[in-house]
């Protein structure tokens, strides 16, 4: 269970910069919910999802994981909580080190690491099974240096990773959108069958309408630091990619009324 | 394959050189869709330059008959050569045939048939070429009148909110709902009707508009916190399309069409067109939900209230406007906005979107037409029309590129007549 | 032959530098100027405590100390007041400078009749040898010191390589390497990116450090000028190594930074027995981190072509 509550966060405060990314937002997200964030560029997306992952402390309101109030926990410690996958298939893994090297960190995600050696045959192994289960012949080159991937094969593994021990959150920031269109549709059906099986509570932010309406349970739309839409239940169940795209248009064109258009329209309505 | 068209007065050739299959079809398709858009119903495709014709080809063929047929315009293969005769007659479709028609080929192509109708006393109809039909009925002004009586913006008093009946005979605008006791409230909404046909917004912030279409003994009602209406049968049709300018016609030049042909000062119309542009608005929430001490029409708040089309919109598919216009003084009661840019001009007009088909040319009939409309296909959106006259940032008028004018002389009563 | 022997024998003890600087420059890809400043606080703090009577092994370990605490804040300079990288090594090394005069009281301090860790292997050389002054390596007549100094010193990065080596291979290596090459990646997986980059860098100078204190026992004195350009004298040999070995696997860097070191040493050695002014010795290997840095592409060719490198 998610628990935002009345979260800001404005980057530079009081200069003529000043962002208001994100102005008061409130959610709850259900365990086991996986929801989509859709909005324009610049909604704030990424900075709610920067802001439940720690990547900055919000200005104000609270966080709530899991039961923990997870508000100052400093990034690395939200991990133990949270697997993310970014946009960049490079910002996930460590290029250099070896696919069973970065997948080894991954099966140590949030707990203390030692002086054990990392690659145990046993672990090794494991590794070797889950990955043969993305059917992407992976398996055989768990030496090779993650780097010589394709970004669809490494957001595969960022994805494994995230997911490798069971995150109370998954945290998906349109981790297809540098993907050809052959790799993206891969990947999200992946997400799906990783989230379905492990019922995991989950947050993709998407530009794809037809990931939107496909994959998640709940669909959340975003606009000027605000949450604008908020499709779940039964009205999740009708919203087709029609819908998001008027929603879309609607809140731009509602950007489009300002004063002048309400001084000339007005009177026409008296 | 390469396509040429030329326009005789009766008809539009168009002649075909190349392949006509599967690769090409779709192309070929378009290329008569267009025609038939721009007003050409009378089809002939010169087949002289054919070279070959699949199935594929031939379905095309079937489809442009098909759809020139339903604008009562026609389609035939002139100057077809054996080959193209023999595979049509092989499978059954030398009806598209037209044999004896070759001989025409020898007259002069004519860019444009010139407007058939004299223009009413003194009206030159600037930027259009209009054809004027009378439609036979009385010429005697509609009554019209304004029920229900909502002052925009005040908390609407669901009591007085009141019935209206939208007969085949009836045309209206305004904001109603068909639903009763608290969902009244929450759901009332702009429509409009005409010809039994009603479409309205269901007033939950959905785009999409709903309908009700009276059949038989079915008469479609809505509860109307305000409504124009106006009952009996339309005096002529204004059929118009842009001049060689080709520049678009907007709704104020139609409106002057209406007012010119009826000679009337105060004009119902209804107005079934391609869409160049829509400028307008429509409620985002239900009015029925304004609170009593509230100021909604304050910027910004009047933005949760309000959606305003924002550029001008829905250009290519076909509008049903129904308007209602005067220059004179209105009676007691009875209340219409004012033109930003014609302060002399009071206009309240909604309008329908609908995805584009063609109309056939000539005198057609307003309540078959909009009821075949319906029939075909839900209306996608509607809109509460209005001037967008900001200098340099404004929209302008809605406008509209060829189609029909349906209008009738009216005189408003104070009665509010349900 | 005295020659080569000197030439290893420094060439292992900065081998200690090299992979100090391999894991902060290359592990943890965070470009430490403290090097400069820590080799001679290891050297400083060795020599006057040996001067002082500690036993060889207790100096060095205290020496490896200090480098580590001048390391760590370099990595607390960086990480907890944010200045940056090359700022927050120049202060420490600035600040180094006055710490390592104070400690030594003076500008140098010579090293005579003092126990060193070579002590040891010296009495067992000895032992075997039969009391002989000098040993007979190959011909030549070797003393005796000279060889234990070796033998220590090897043993020494040998010790460090090794344990440097599985080290790497835990988890906690895993991280920190994951974490120099991408920290958001590394703090997505919960590690405290910070924290590893101090800890990094107090490992990187104690290693620093402790070539320093061995390099101060095999001189007989420490310095307070010794460390200049240590740094980029490290560097190449971390270049030289990566041309040798690539940079794929941590073991191959080890060997390569160690090899890299030594194949250096004997190359100066060579110049300098040819007629290098030692006082060029510093601009030559600038010209030569130079030459690598900017021409790595052209230098990484040629070190394909000639060592048939494994670069992917
Ligand atoms: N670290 C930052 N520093 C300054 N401004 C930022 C920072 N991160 C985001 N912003 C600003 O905050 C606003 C919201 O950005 P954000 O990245 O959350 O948008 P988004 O909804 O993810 O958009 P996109 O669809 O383009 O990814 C933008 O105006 C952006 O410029
Ligand atoms: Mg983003």
């Amino acid at each position: 269970m998610l628990k935002i509550r009345s979260l800001t966060k404005t980057f530079f405060p009081g200069t003529p910069n000043e962002v208001r990314a994100l102005r008061g937002i409130d959610l709850d997200l259900a365990d086991g919910c996986f929801a989509a964030i859709i909005g324009t560029n610049g909604s704030g997306k990424s900075t709610l999802l920067n802001a439940v992952a720690g990547t900055f402390l919000p200005d104000t309101g609270t966080l709530e994981l899991d039961g923990h109030t997870i508000t100052d926990w400093p990034e690395h410690r939200r991990a133990t909580l949270v697997g993310r996958v970014f946009q960049n298939p490079f910002a996930g893994t460590a290029a250099e080190m070896s696919i069973a090297e970065n997948i080894v960190l991954a099966t140590r995600r949030g707990q203390p690491r030692g002086l054990g050696f990392a690659l145990s045959h046993k672990t090794r192994d494991e590794i070797a099974d889950r990955i043969r289960s993305l059917k992407m012949g992976l398996e055989d080159r768990l030496e090779n240096p993650i780097g010589t991937l394709s970004g669809g094969q490494r957001q595969a593994l960022t994805l494994l990773m995230a997911t490798w021990l069971r995150p109370k959150l998954l945290l998906l920031d349109e981790h297809t959108a540098a993907l050809d269109p052959k790799s993206a549709a891969q990947v999200a059906v992946l997400t799906k069958e990783i989230v379905t099986r492990e019922k995991l509570t989950a947050l993709m932010v998407t530009h794809s309408m037809q990931q939107a309406v496909q994959l998640p349970d709940r669909i959340i739309m975003m606009h000027h630091g605000n949450i604008v839409e908020d499709y779940s239940g039964e009205r999740r169940a009708r919203v087709r990619t029609d819908d998001l795209m008027h929603a879309f248009d609607r809140v731009r064109r509602r950007d489009l009324f300002d004063s002048t258009v309400a001084e000339t329209v007005l009177p026409q309505y008296a | 394959m390469k396509l040429t068209t030329t326009a005789y007065p009766d008809r539009l050739e168009i002649k075909a050189e190349g392949r006509l299959d599967a690769a090409w079809a779709e192309h070929f398709l378009e290329a008569t869709r267009r025609a038939v858009r721009e007003g050409h119903h009378q089809l002939r495709l010169d087949a002289s330059g054919l070279e070959y014709l699949s199935s594929a080809g031939i379905r095309s063929l079937l489809q442009t008959h098909r759809e020139a047929a339903a604008v009562q315009g026609s389609f035939k293969i002139i100057r077809a050569a054996d080959f193209i005769v023999q595979t049509l007659r092989m499978s059954g479709f030398d009806s598209l045939l037209a044999l004896d028609e070759g001989a025409v080929a020898t007259d002069n192509p004519a860019p444009k048939a010139p407007a058939k109708h004299a223009k009413a006393g003194g009206w030159t109809a600037p930027g259009m070429d209009v054809e004027i039909h009378p439609l036979g009925g009385a010429s005697a002004p509609l009554r019209a009148a304004n029920l229900g009586r909502w002052q925009t913006w005040s908390r609407v008093n669901l009591a007085a909110c009141r019935e209206l009946e939208l007969g085949a005979e009836r045309t209206a605008l305004g904001i109603g709902t068909p639903g009763q006791g608290d969902d009244l409230a929450a759901h009332l909404g702009d429509f409009l009707s005409v010809g039994g046909c009603t479409a309205y917004l269901p007033g939950d912030g959905s785009e999409a508009p709903d309908y009700l279409v009276g059949t038989g003994q079915f008469v479609p009602k809505l509860r109307v916190a305000d409504a124009l209406h106006a009952t009996g049968p339309f005096s002529h049709v204004v059929r118009f399309q842009p001049d060689d300018s080709g520049s678009a016609l907007n709704i104020e030049q139609l409106l002057d069409a209406a007012f010119a042909t009826t000679g009337a000062r105060s004009v119902a119309a209804v107005i079934l067109a391609e869409i160049d542009g829509l400028v307008g608005m429509a409620w985002a929430k239900s009015p029925g939900l304004i609170a009593a001490d509230s100021k909604p029409a304050e910027f910004p708040a009047v933005r949760e209230w309000l959606s305003f089309s924002g550029e001008r919109v829905h250009g290519g598919d076909l509008a049903l406007v129904v308007a209602f216009a005067t220059t004179e003084a209105l009676p007691q009661g009875v209340s219409i906005p004012a033109l930003p840019s014609r302060k002399d001009w009071r206009v309240h007009a909604h309008a329908a979107v609908f995805p584009f088909r063609p109309l056939p040319n000539g005198p057609i009939e307003m309540a078959p037409t909009v009821q075949q409309l319906f029939a075909g296909a839900a209306p996608q959106a509607l809109l509460h029309l209005v001037e967008d006259d900001r200098p340099a940032l404004g929209l302008g008028h809605s406008a509209f590129i060829r189609g029909a004018c349906w209008c009738a002389p009216i005189q408003f009563t104070s009665e509010e007549l349900s | 032959m005295t020659l080569v022997i000197g030439a290893f024998t420094i060439g292992f003890i900065l081998s200690l530098l090299a992979l100090g600087m391999l894991i902060s420059f290359r592990i943890q890809r965070y470009c430490d100027i403290t090097v400069d400043g820590s080799i001679t606080l290891g050297a400083s703090t060795a020599a006057v405590l040996l001067v002082h009577g500690w036993s060889p092994w207790a100096a060095t370990l205290v020496a490896c100390l200090a480098g580590s605490a001048a390391g760590a804040v370099t990595g607390l300079l960086h990480t907890k007041f944010r200045i940056q990288e090359l700022l927050s090594g120049i202060l420490t090394m600035t600040a180094l400078y006055s710490i390592n005069l104070r400690v030594m009281g003076r500008s140098n301090v010579p090293l005579l009749d003092v126990p060193t860790l070579a002590d040891g292997p010296e009495k067992l050389l000895r032992k075997l040898a039969g009391g002989a002054e000098a040993l007979n390596v190959a011909g030549w007549a070797v003393p005796t010191r000279d060889l234990a100094m070796l033998l220590t010193v090897f043993v020494a990065v040998a010790a460090v390589a090794i344990a440097l080596r599985f080290f790497l291979l835990t988890h906690l290596g895993t991280i920190i390497r994951a974490a120099g090459e991408n920290a958001q990646m590394a703090r997505a997986q919960g590690a405290d990116d910070k924290r590893m980059l101090v800890f990094g860098l107090a490992v990187s100078n104690a290693l620093v450090a402790l070539a320093g204190a061995m390099l101060a026992q095999y001189q007989g004195f420490a310095d307070v000028q010794m460390g200049i350009g240590m740094m980029v004298w490290g560097l190449a040999s971390i270049i030289i190594g990566e041309a040798l070995t690539g940079k794929c696997s941590p073991g191959m860097a080890i060997v390569g930074a160690i090899m890299g070191t030594i194949l250096f040493r004997l190359l100066i050695a060579i110049a300098l027995r040819w007629g290098l002014d030692p006082n060029d010795l510093k601009l030559v290997t600038a010209a030569f981190v130079f030459a690598a840095l900017v021409l790595p592409s052209w230098f990484g060719r040629l070190g394909r072509r000639i060592f048939g490198g494994r670069h992917a």
